[in-house]
């Protein structure tokens, strides 16, 4: 008696459970993987160097063979300590024309490998990367650090751009 | 037989009854309900088991399973069949002999092979779109499950059970971790699944068994 009782009692909770369910087909994650780079120079004070971060405004970033977009063009009057670069899916190098204010022009160049990395169902895949080496044409090679190999949709800073100067205003 | 220490006559009863021995044939009901609760999904299932002693239930479970995900962004299809060989044990003391209602606890080696196919594009960025990506893989899995649940026989040879189980993964050739549904054992990705049956069952008399049980009555 008391096992029909407990049978018909949770036959009745599945129903209702089964009747409850929806399925949510949007995608809620973020879906893409960001080189995140900050802004930093040398300073020397009472004799003491270290690396300070620095802000700068006037950003402009264009990928090459990417003529008719900028990546960013910030204009002067916001200054900004770090910039986030997504990068080519289709190849294994990126190469970025990044002018710093009008001081700083060069070329980056960055080459890694890229990965397919599941996130669930709603979302499908993303692409990761694991960067092998950046440096820029004209500055001196330790102009720019890997300091976080793993690119992905985390915020931790991959990269550092060593400026040979503080040439940002601070916000 | 008689006896008497004093205080108490104990005095030992032979009490026959019969029970039916048969062969139990289940359906799990609650895998048609799988289509509302995630679209794409369908599976049948279906059970055999005997008391093969007194409430000793050797048990065997076989089903199938297709599941599908399909939007812009990804497309995956699984297709297998599984089966699980274990056992129920009924913990529920009977007053009358001949009732077979019981409540089980049980333990089932599981096994599946499944074809998990998925294909994906991954959305463009600032430099534009991505290669297009595509596994392919043959599956085989391995768990054990944990059952504990109830049949109860509402008409005569009629039966309604739901148990819960907790699926422990052993083993899987898994090759990535978007496996989303191994048949029989759940969410690929997970390395224990917690499921749940109600099936029907009809049970076919195959034999009556004659037990005597001696009965001290003090």
């Amino acid at each position: 008696m008391i096992g029909r009782l407990l049978s018909s009692v949770l036959f009745a909770i599945s129903a209702v459970f089964i009747g409850s369910c929806s399925s949510d087909k949007s995608c809620t994650e973020n879906m893409t993987s960001t080189m995140n780079t900050g802004f930093y120079y040398w300073s020397k004070l009472n004799g003491t160097i270290s690396l300070k971060d620095s802000f700068v405004s006037g950003i402009i970033i264009r990928g090459i063979n990417q003529t008719d977009s900028f990546f960013y063009n910030t204009g002067t009057d916001k200054s900004f300590k770090k910039i986030s670069l997504s990068l080519p899916q289709l190849n294994d190098t990126a190469l970025f024309i990044v002018n710093l204010n009008s001081i700083w022009m060069d070329t980056l160049h960055i080459t890694y490998k890229r990965k397919s990395v599941f996130v669930n169902y709603n979302c499908g895949f993303r692409s990761e990367f694991t960067l092998d080496s950046a440096w820029f044409s004209a500055h001196p090679k330790d102009s720019i650090k890997i300091t976080q190999r793993y690119v992905s949709t985390s915020i931790q800073e991959n990269c550092k751009i060593i400026l040979f100067r503080d040439f940002g205003v601070q916000q | 037989m008689f006896s008497n220490n004093g205080n108490a006559q104990i005095i030992p009863i032979e009490k026959s009854y019969e029970w039916v021995r048969g062969i139990r044939l289940g359906c799990d009901i609650s895998r048609f309900g799988l289509p509302i609760i995630q679209k794409g999904r369908n599976a049948t299932e279906f059970s055999i088991d005997t008391e093969l002693k007194r409430n000793f239930y050797p048990t065997f479970e076989a089903g199938f399973e297709n599941s599908t995900v399909n939007n812009d962004r990804i497309t995956y299809k699984s297709n297998g069949i599984y089966g699980r060989l274990g056992f129920d044990y009924n913990i529920l003391k009977r007053d009358d002999p001949t009732n077979r209602n019981a409540f089980l606890v049980g333990i089932r080696y599981g096994f599946s092979a499944s074809k998990q196919t998925t294909n994906w594009n991954i959305e463009g960025n600032y430099w534009g779109k991505a290669p297009e990506g595509s596994s392919s893989d043959i599956m085989g899995t391995h768990w054990m499950e944990l059952a504990v649940g109830l049949k109860v026989e509402v008409l005569q040879n009629l039966f309604l059970g739901w148990s819960i189980r907790e699926r422990i993964l052993f083993s899987s050739t898994k090759v990535n971790n978007y496996s989303y549904a191994i048949p029989g054992f759940g969410n690929g990705a997970n390395n224990s699944n917690l499921g749940m049956n109600y099936s029907i069952y009809y049970s076919i008399p195959i034999k009556k068994v004659k037990v005597v049980e001696k009965i001290i009555k003090k």
